[in-house]
């Protein structure tokens, strides 16, 4: 399945209708604990505070109005299982995560450090973390089939 | 959140997302959050900026029924996050590594015209 510039001419080829290309270490990352991700800068350490992955926070006037999720998605526990409607970050997938939309999307797949505390003991430590975020922004329409005015944030 | 907690400035190439205090749930691995298992509440604040022009593409997906200008760029984040025994906070913006970032304008679903 082909995503095309607007001249027609590919822009990249997913070999599976249910993947984008992304980043491997995405997958790896998954199959980790939370204690085996925390450590100390010197080893493979990460911070994972992942919030209700899937579901965009909604946000403005609207406050009462939930949006469509987008009908792709991702089948991370294989062909037949659930799909979860975000696309992995990378050129040619669909960034959104809602449906219906006519604005601005932004999408930040970054990563750093920063300083853990356990606030019981006192004791610190540095760890990395690796995020994507969205931002979904404009005209929707909702689930009550309305349109609405909006943003949203992928967290 | 706010409206105002997402701005966007396309031509400048330039975006923002502000959240403050959202509370959240905290599954410990990414595995547990797909599967809705156990989690804890926690709390995150982040600011984000988009700048910069690397690459702009113009796209169209008839299959996922989107359309849409990006102009693929960099991004820095700071943000913090609390639970109970345990708090983070991130290194200032600047040293953020971009893997992926973009901004863009649009079109999906009932608004796309392929």
């Amino acid at each position: 399945m082909n995503v095309l510039h607007r001249d027609g001419s590919p822009i990249e080829q997913s070999r599976d209708t249910h993947r984008y290309v992304g980043h491997r270490h995405f997958w790896e990352r998954a199959a980790l604990s939370r204690r085996q991700f925390m450590g100390t800068a010197a080893g493979v350490t990460g911070a994972v505070l992942t919030s209700g992955f899937w579901l965009p926070a909604l946000a403005s006037a609207d406050a009462t109005t939930a949006a469509n999720p987008i009908p792709g998605g991702i089948q991370p526990f294989g062909p037949g299982t659930e799909v979860f409607h975000v696309f992995l970050p990378g050129r040619g997938a669909e960034p959104s995560t809602i449906f219906d939309l006519n604005g601005f999307v932004g999408l930040a797949n970054v990563r750093g450090m920063g300083t853990a505390t356990d606030t019981r003991s006192g004791a610190t430590s540095r760890l990395i973390y690796d995020v994507d975020n969205r931002f979904m922004k404009g005209v929707f329409v909702g689930t009550d089939g309305k349109h609405h005015n909006g943003a949203f944030a992928f967290i | 959140m706010p409206n105002d907690s997402v701005r966007v400035n396309l031509g400048a190439g330039r975006a923002s997302l502000n959240v403050a205090d959202r509370d959240v749930e905290d599954y410990g691995t990414i595995v547990n959050a797909l599967l809705d298992g156990p989690s804890v509440p926690a709390n995150v604040s982040f600011r984000i900026e988009w700048s910069g022009e690397n690459r702009v593409a113009d796209l169209i997906d008839p299959v996922n029924r989107f359309t849409g200008r990006y102009i693929e760029n960099s991004a820095t984040i700071e943000w913090s996050a609390r639970e109970e025994g345990f708090t983070f906070v991130s290194d200032p913006a600047e040293t953020t590594t971009t893997e992926f970032a973009l901004i863009g304008r649009e079109r999906n679903g009932v608004f796309f015209h392929g």
